[in-house]
């Protein structure tokens, strides 16, 4: 039988928009949002909420994550994990103050562990927990299984703090379209709000982190022209000079960890209480009985946070001086992060830039908002005038560790990704078949000074003399800001295999007993999911079915008629309970009940579409 | 080697206008960019990461006046590392170099402005002459061994002006 | 490539595309049909949806979707003449059964 070209029936055959969000995986609080009939839309908690406590409490029976684990910090502070993001992708050395965390900290190398009630765990198992609550929050609204989300993460990440990101989302289950950076995804967020190019400034405060990106906007490009930061400032700093404050006025000596957290909770309060006041008490009442019944005044808390402000400024210079701009050629400069509310960082942000900042949209959403709308089209939801392109940078330098502890640096801070950059290198001693590069990201000269982001071994070098051998490394950072390396050598063509050691990573057995344990608490998630594909399935079914009867509801009998539709009454029925066995009985009876029906229909098409042929053209 | 002016449609000359470069390279991001190829084959997501990466440095490499010089060099034959500096040209930067070391000592930001501003006068001259012999269709043999020479300079008065930058400012 | 077309294919369809004014190429896929439940199916091409691949078959742009590719992989389209007909011919390594009327098949 031979075949004509026919035009296409229908005209894009657009199964349902796919379900993708955005999230924001903050230090103090997360959210998640979505694209929703066009518009970017927070997905609020059962209670009406925005924001989900970035909290992980282990609790004997379960875990519980958001307002409830925040609620009980200070009675249960060494099983309640609080802004696990600091703790993402870092060891126990790079912890400054340990005193202000009630953990319990395990000496190991690599990515820092610590001991809960129901055993060890590490900070990218924590995480997982709140996106965890995310993800089941929105595949809740929007009926069925995500099929992918955007994470953002701090500008200033490195490598091993976005990988431990996108671990974190694996561990769930949750498919990673894109890490995007949290400065960028605020410039998403304002530049298709408000619609004018230009060049401006987002000054990211978060809980823990601090980003300032300089970004172009024209044409619907968005440009990182560069970014700077510092992945340890962030409100939370704020709240610990307070905590420091109280603990010298009250002349108080070292305390337990429930009057640590107690403090600080009462320091945050403070802190935002502040924002719409000149002055705050802060009366509490210590384990051992003791008062406390101190008054902050503004003026006290903006000298003792003075020095705080100031350490942003430094990143911004170095942002400008990196794009080859001065103050003056920023258009606009947008406020993300709930510090940002504070009164003086604004004043301080106005001061600098002279003009007022953005203010907008809610600094604490429009990061999830971006991310949201970046995840609606990388998944294709979007429509053919919604055009635009995102192209970030890397933040930090990338080298290599050479002779004498120095680092040569190969990919400079803010080159734009994704890119890829070739080095030759070559084997010191006749025969040699291995090599080992080290390599770090920062801008330091001195390798301790940097960051190590993984040793890489490369085997299989053929034998050659010393000198002879040339091999090419290949460097590759992919849009998440992920490196990949790979090697050949050239001479005799070899792909050299590549042994990854990262830094910071995890080890097998570590991922095999995140895995284990997280099958445990998926169980009741996996009974939830199936409920809600059965309803979408029986939705499906009815519709198609009532349409088969309208159209050929004439190839029945009556009493066929009569059968089909009290199979769809139950169906209906069922799909409204919780009951997933119930609910998949149905379905299977009423498909029995109308497959007779869909086979009389395809014999009716069949014999419609060969009616209209010419005898000639059938065999 | 890769023709950047031709990847991005642009004349082959010295002078590159940043609007037109600028253009060029949002065009063709928006065609390449893995963004685009979120839900194709593995295979197609592997090329768009390469074919991106190429353009991202393609257009660095245009917008930098030292390594588009170096570029363009390449393109006709020729390479900056064959260029020759004059002697008075040495002692020039020898004694500026003396004197940068002594300002970054003494923490006079005035004298550091004086020389960083010196310094990029003397970068936009050598960029004027390398224009008037670069940016024809048509290059003679000597034109192209001056621009080596005068591109050998500018490498040089750009490497220290950022290496002054990077030490003063912050 | 998983898909080829015979020169005699490739001339015929950038006539017709020609012939019909617009279009960016070949959409090729199966669909459930009739007696052994699929068929093939020949459409000009104006979009690409999400979950398409696309080929270059000298110069004309093919596009199969994700799922129909499993049953199309190495397949042939040739363009011929069979008797007083004329008209598009699958090869499909894939095909097991052909139906009476050689319109479905299954794999």
């Amino acid at each position: 039988m031979l075949l004509q070209i026919s035009e296409p029936d229908n005209p894009v055959p657009k199964s349902a928009p796919r379900r993708a969000v955005g999230i924001d995986l903050g230090t103090t609080h997360s959210l998640v949002a979505t694209v929703y009939h066009g518009v970017p839309t927070i997905l609020l908690d059962d209670r009406g909420r925005a924001l989900l406590p970035s909290v992980v409490r282990y609790a004997e029976q379960n875990i519980i994550v958001g307002q409830e684990a925040l609620e009980m910090q200070s009675r249960d502070p060494a099983n309640t994990i609080v802004s696990v993001k600091r703790f993402m992708g870092r060891a126990l050395t790079d912890l400054d103050d340990m005193r202000q965390f009630p953990y319990q900290w395990l000496d190991t190398l690599g990515m820092v562990r610590l001991k809960t009630r129901t055993g060890i765990k590490n900070p990218i198992e924590i995480s997982a927990e709140i996106l965890r609550v995310l993800k089941e929050r929105a595949e809740a609204q929007l009926g069925g299984v995500l099929d992918g989300a955007v994470i953002t993460v701090p500008a200033y990440f490195d490598d091993a703090q976005r990988q431990a990101t996108k671990e974190a989302a694996k561990l769930i289950g949750l498919d990673v379209l894109r890490l995007l950076n949290e400065p960028t995804a605020a410039a998403i967020a304002y530049g298709l709000d408000q619609g004018t190019e230009g060049i401006y400034a987002v000054y990211d405060l978060g809980g823990g982190t601090f980003d300032v990106s300089i970004l172009r906007l024209s044409r619907g490009v968005f440009e990182v022209l560069a970014t700077h930061g510092d992945s340890a400032l962030g409100g939370d700093d704020f709240d610990h000079r307070i905590f420091c404050w109280i603990l010298e006025m009250a002349a108080l000596p070292p305390l337990p960890a429930e009057d640590v957290r107690l403090l600080l909770t009462l320091s945050r309060r403070a802190k935002e209480s502040l924002t719409d006041n000149n002055s705050v008490p802060i009366i509490a009442q210590l384990s051992n009985k003791q008062n406390i019944d101190l008054t902050l005044t503004t003026e006290t808390f903006t000298e003792i946070t003075a020095h705080l402000i100031e350490k942003t400024l430094t990143p911004i210079k170095r942002a400008l001086r990196d794009a080859k701009l001065t103050k003056d050629d920023i258009q606009g400069v947008v406020l993300v992060g709930g510090a940002t509310r504070m009164p003086q960082v604004r004043r301080a942000v106005a001061h600098f830039f002279g003009q007022p900042p953005l203010v907008n949209l809610n600094p604490d959403e429009v990061v999830a908002l971006g991310a949201a709308i970046q995840a609606n089209a990388l998944v294709g939801n979007r429509k053919n005038d919604d055009d635009w392109l995102l192209l970030d940078v890397t933040p930090l330098s990338l080298g290599i560790e050479t002779m004498g502890g120095l680092v040569e640096k190969i990919v400079p801070r803010n080159a734009s990704i994704p890119l890829t950059k070739a080095q030759d290198f070559t084997t010191f001693k006749d025969g040699q078949t291995a090599l080992a590069i080290h390599v770090v990201q920062g801008e330091r000269e001195r390798v301790e000074d940097c960051r190590s982001l993984a040793r890489f071994e490369l085997h299989g070098i053929p034998p050659m003399v010393a000198g002879a051998a040339r091999i090419r490394i290949t460097f590759q950072i992919d849009a998440d800001g992920l490196l990949s390396v790979s090697a050949r050598e050239q001479t005799t063509s070899t792909e050299a295999s590549i042994v990854v050691k990262p830094s910071y990573g995890l080890d097998e057995a570590e991922v095999t007993r995140m895995l284990e344990e997280s099958m445990v608490y998926a169980h009741d998630d996996m009974k939830a999911r199936a409920l809600a594909e059965s309803q979408i399935e029986t939705d499906q079914l009815l519709e198609l079915t009532k349409h088969a009867l309208k159209e050929d509801g004439d190839l029945l009998s009556s009493e066929e008629y009569a059968a089909i539709e009290k199979a769809l009454e139950e169906l209906l029925h069922c799909r409204n309970s919780n009951d997933v066995e119930a609910l998949r009985r149905s379905l299977a009876h009423t498909n029995r009940v109308t497959s007779e029906f869909a086979g009389r229909r395809m014999d009716r098409s069949v014999q419609k579409a060969l009616t209209g042929k010419n005898v000639h053209n059938v065999v | 080697m890769r023709d950047y002016y031709a990847l991005f449609s642009l004349p082959r000359r010295y002078t590159v206008e940043r609007e037109a470069l600028t253009a060029a390279y949002h065009r063709a991001q928006t065609i390449a960019h893995p963004d685009q190829t979120a839900f194709a084959d593995e295979e197609s997501k592997r090329r768009a990461i390469n074919e991106s990466a190429l353009i991202n440095e393609a257009y660095h490499v245009l917008k930098n006046p030292v390594s588009r010089v170096r570029h363009l060099l390449q393109i006709h034959g020729a390479d900056l590392a064959q260029g020759r500096l004059s002697v008075s040209f040495l002692e020039e930067q020898l004694d500026a170099r003396e004197a940068a070391e002594n300002a970054l000592q003494n923490g006079d930001q005035t004298r550091l402005n004086d020389l960083l501003n010196a310094l990029r006068r003397a970068s936009l001259q050598r960029q004027i002459r390398l224009a008037a012999l670069l940016d024809d269709e048509h290059i003679s043999r000597e034109a192209l061994r001056q621009a080596q020479n005068i591109a050998l300079e500018l490498q040089f008065l750009e490497r220290f002006a950022d290496d002054l930058d990077e030490k003063s400012g912050l | 490539m998983a898909i080829r077309l015979t020169p005699s294919a490739v001339k015929h369809i950038q006539t017709s595309l020609s012939k019909r004014g617009k279009g960016i190429g070949l959409r090729l896929g199966v669909k459930t049909s009739g007696c052994s439940g699929l068929a093939y199916k020949i459409e000009y091409a104006d979009e690409i949806h999400p979950e398409d691949v696309q080929f270059d078959s000298d110069g004309v742009l093919v596009v199969v979707d994700k799922k129909s590719l499993l049953y199309l992989d190495g397949t042939r389209l040739d363009y011929i003449r069979e008797g007083l007909s004329e008209g598009f011919k699958f090869e499909n390594p894939n095909v097991r059964a052909q139906c009476g009327c050689g319109e479905s098949f299954t794999v």
